[in-house]
């Protein structure tokens, strides 16, 4: 990963200008959270890793990253968060966005985030982890958008082969340094259209992409469990579940295709 | 109407499909509204999607806030409350032990809890050291903001 060259492709105020380039890493959350824990993560700065060797999806979940792009985007938040749903949900888009435009072609949104190659048959190229650090002695929070893509992977170990493609599979070859690039600048360009009261906007962006609309899902880790037909976001950005008891606003919990 | 029906009320009013809701009793005037289009107004600074609205001349009945702290002052223990609206985990995965258990003797800055909303991660820290005495919602069960998560006896 060449870094002059991720800063020479970069057009945004801030995000990115700050910017920790590593072979490898545990994960680039984990570091950028030890990093603000001991007061050196910047507002805006980005850590990108070759390679993770503990990477985490949501509940600690392995992530296959060899050859993929590991990439967390640090952001200070001011001020009280009291319902941050709609902030993930423009991460996903400001994602599939950007690796849209350097690879030429769209992807797709599963609730709330996850990066999808297709409408219905779609498999997982990319997943987004935000974590919310608060901070001790009145320092302002901080958002670590955690975001993996899947580049350059061949194959995938046969318990991911069934739901995870990477780019490079599906024919698509854009460049470490350009996805990295992309993704940053794509994603300052959202939150900045986010603060300024973009919110219906980027709901809509989010239903142009939504590859759960108007199939069986079931939602897990959450009590009680929820199933039914997605039925697209409310104004909120909550997922409205079409179930036999009526239709529920979902914003938590694992997001499954089919019934469970 | 003391404060935990008024709990009650609105989270009836959030599962509900209730746009707006008004209640007049004993000189008292409440109304709850869902917004629905609502904008940001502050950078990264959401408005919550339901709104827990007194009208201004209401002005000297009781607000939701100014009752909760009446009901902190009747609990000995520290509170320590949800920052946001979401899920409660007690544990980082499933089948995982839980970060703690009452009991527990926590350090300040030790992580409670995760709070999700749309896979948004919250950890939760203790901002006191201290013995847990009580984790008040269930696994997975969803929380309100302000909602009390922990009763800590400091130490």
């Amino acid at each position: 990963m060449d870094k002059e060259k991720i800063s020479a492709l970069l057009s945004t105020r801030m995000l990115g200008r700050a910017l920790l380039v590593v072979d490898e890493v545990d994960s680039t959350n984990a570091l950028a959270a030890r990093m603000f824990s001991a007061g050196t993560l910047a507002d805006g700065m980005a850590i990108i890793a070759g390679r993770q060797t503990a990477g985490k999806g949501r509940f600690n979940r392995v992530w296959h990253s060899a050859g993929g792009l590991c990439l967390t985007a640090a952001v200070a938040v001011d001020g009280l968060i009291k319902d941050v749903g709609p902030l993930t949900l423009a991460a996903g888009v400001a994602v599939a966005k950007g690796l849209g435009g350097v690879c030429g072609r769209q992807f797709f949104l599963k609730y709330p985030n996850d990066i999808f190659s297709g409408k219905v048959s779609g498999k997982k190229v990319g997943g987004i982890l935000v974590e919310l650090k608060t901070g001790e002695g009145g320092r302002n929070p901080m958002l670590l958008i955690g975001i993996g893509v899947n580049l350059e992977q061949e194959f995938f170990p046969q318990e991911l082969a069934k739901t995870a493609v990477s780019l490079r599979q599906l024919g698509l070859s854009c460049g470490r340094e350009q996805a990295a690039s992309a993704v940053l600048n794509s994603l300052e360009r959202q939150l900045d259209a986010l603060k300024n009261g973009g919110l219906a906007q980027m709901l809509d962006e989010w239903r142009e992409m939504d590859c759960t609309l108007g199939r069986m899902v079931s939602v897990k880790n959450i009590a009680p469990a929820v199933e039914g037909i997605a039925r697209g976001i409310d104004g909120g950005g909550a997922l409205l579940v079409e179930t036999a008891d009526g239709m529920r606003h979902v914003t938590a919990g694992d997001i499954l295709f089919g019934s469970g | 109407m003391d404060i935990e029906e008024l709990k009650k009320l609105i989270k009836l009013v959030e599962k509900s499909e209730i746009r707006e809701f008004e209640l007049e009793e004993e000189g008292r005037k409440i109304r709850i509204s869902k917004g629905e289009n609502q904008q940001l107004s502050m950078p990264m600074h959401y408005a919550p999607q339901t709104h827990h609205i007194i009208p201004p001349a209401q002005i000297s009945a009781p607000s939701f806030e100014g009752a909760a702290k009446a009901e902190e002052a009747g609990n000995k223990y520290h509170e320590v409350k949800s920052p946001m609206v979401g899920t409660f985990y007690s544990s980082s995965s499933e089948g995982t032990e839980p970060f703690v258990k009452e009991g527990d003797i926590v350090k300040k800055g030790q992580t409670l809890c995760i709070i999700e909303a749309m896979k948004l991660m919250n950890e939760i820290e203790s901002d006191i050291g201290g013995r847990i005495v009580k984790v008040l919602p269930d696994n997975g069960a969803p929380v309100e903001y302000g909602e009390s998560l922990f009763n800590i006896e400091p130490l």
